[in-house]
């Protein structure tokens, strides 16, 4: 056991985490553990694992998202496909309301091999928007705010943000989990993927998704344990107001996600995050989503005091297609 | 009035700080029965102990400690299985309290990972897992072998946390 390699030693811990090592087995592990720093991190790790999947509550950023099993049949049945001709029309109609048709377009040059074209999505700066709460509920429409408690609000330099008020569960689930606030928004993809001729390019598209968040002091946080604000993008090939009547197991049907956190501590300067995923899919619409949570489970609603959001963005970038996928299913 | 409040109080801070306990009993018992048990004794003494806390600090950090003493005071009794040893354990706690990070990652990439894995993968840890399935009785309906029901958990996990990693790498590049 003493000269064994790293492979060995994994499935010494996979033994070990299923409770079965014998006595020598458990003594080998553990004087390798206590002398190698190596060996405590991939304990560590594969523990942390086996963790995460033995605790049912889990939340991976969505609430419930962690309870959505692989009921893909069921769910084909809830989540409607277009069909080609709809798809266009629907697409016509929504992206000219999105604005994704080419205004307000810029392309930039980011390398010799790949281009940036930035999109305006709606109210992505929200300083179109009212002051005030945005809708609670699961969006239906392409192109408008909507999700847990949120509002928009006025910084003293005039500047709009959106503020994340407080955690709940979108779809008012009393059994569901409450433990973080979810803004949501639909974009069209279908008039994009038109215009860029997706299918036929000899090129990869990917989708960016930014923002900016930042975290001022509040009274309420103590409360929060590592409360970490997030940004994520879903790719789906269905029609918007069914991914909403199907949230959150309509995660499982996704083409393709992205999802980036941080963990800002109050007072902190404003950080922008982004994350991206690759539009080489069928897919028809994209969700967005920027959140704010608590940091544990929660299936109460927790005022999140200061956490705020701005300058929302979506980036499509264009690159030679690689020999070798780099995101996948 | 008080005790009632002081009870709700204590309730909703157990409530959200389990999940963070759970998982780092889970590291040192990975057995997830005698895991749970342990968190039960917890509760138990931190509901005794629930008058000394302060709260200006965070509950989870409090709660660990009690997570910790319970854990030792499990493994003393228990001889059921191997147990790691006592310098390996504190090893293990010293490495969590560094904080890798790796845990927030295994939370945020769960997800996408779980859903790269084979249906028949997927299907086994959500059987053994979420389901509470014994490996016997998913060897009886897989048709094969528990040892061969355990490889294959084995393996998955080991796919999840290369999956992770793999998400991890990506980000960073």
């Amino acid at each position: 056991m003493m000269e064994s390699n790293s492979q060995d030693w994994d499935m010494l811990i996979q033994k070990h985490l299923d409770g079965l090592t014998t006595e020598e087995e458990a003594n080998a592990l553990s004087a390798r553990i206590v002398e190698d720093a190596e060996v405590r991190l991939r304990y560590l790790k594969a523990a942390q694992v086996h963790g995460a999947l033995a605790d049912e509550t889990l939340v991976l950023d969505v609430e419930s998202e962690s309870e959505v099993k692989a009921a893909a049949p069921e769910l084909q049945k809830v989540i409607g496909r277009f069909d080609w001709p709809r798809q266009v029309a629907a697409g016509l109609a929504a992206g000219m309301f999105v604005g994704l048709l080419g205004v307000g377009m810029i392309w930039a040059i980011g390398s010799p091999k790949a281009e940036a074209r930035v999109f305006d999505i709606a109210h992505g700066d929200f300083e179109s928007m009212a002051e005030g709460p945005t809708p609670t509920q699961f969006p239906v429409r392409f192109g408008e705010w909507a999700g847990n408690p949120a509002e928009v609000v006025k910084e003293a330099s005039g500047n709009k943000v959106l503020r994340f008020v407080r955690t709940a569960n979108v779809k008012g689930d009393s059994d569901g989990f409450a433990s973080n606030c979810s803004v949501f928004q639909l974009v069209d993809l279908s008039a994009l993927r038109r215009q860029l001729k997706v299918e036929q390019s000899q090129a990869q598209y990917s989708l960016e998704l930014s923002a900016r968040f930042r975290r001022a002091p509040a009274p309420s946080d103590a409360e929060l344990h590592k409360p970490k604000a997030s940004l994520r993008i879903f790719l789906f090939n269905a029609e918007p107001e069914s991914i909403g009547e199907a949230w959150p197991r309509a995660v499982q049907m996704a083409e393709a996600l992205g999802k980036k956190s941080i963990k800002p501590e109050p007072g902190d300067d404003a950080a922008t995050i982004s994350t991206s995923c690759i539009l080489d899919s069928d897919a028809t619409v994209a969700l967005i989503a920027v959140a704010a949570s608590a940091g544990f489970n929660s299936k109460t609603s927790i005022p999140l005091g200061g956490y705020f959001v701005d300058d929302v963005q979506l980036t499509v970038i264009k690159q030679p297609k690689l020999p070798v996928q780099v995101v996948s299913r | 009035m008080d005790h009632q409040n002081n009870h709700e109080r204590f309730t909703r801070l157990l409530l959200e700080a389990e999940p963070v306990m759970l998982r780092s009993i889970l590291v040192i018992v990975p057995n997830r029965t005698d895991a749970r048990d342990i968190l039960q004794e917890t509760a138990v003494a931190l509901w005794r102990q629930f008058d000394s806390y302060d709260p200006q600090r965070p509950f989870v950090n409090w709660a660990m400690g009690f997570a910790r003493i319970e854990t030792r005071r499990f493994l003393a009794r228990a001889q059921r299985r191997a147990q790691l040893s006592e310098k390996a354990m504190a090893a293990l706690e010293r490495e969590m309290d560094g904080d890798s990070g790796f845990e927030g990652e295994v939370e945020r990439h769960l997800a996408t990972c779980m859903q790269k894995l084979g249906e028949k993968q997927r299907r086994l840890i959500q059987g053994y897992y979420h389901e509470g399935r014994s490996p016997q009785w998913l060897a009886k309906q897989g048709s094969r072998s528990v040892e061969a029901v355990y490889k294959a958990i084995q393996r998955t996990r080991i796919d999840l946390q290369t999956c992770i990693q793999r998400q991890i790498r990506k980000e960073i590049i």
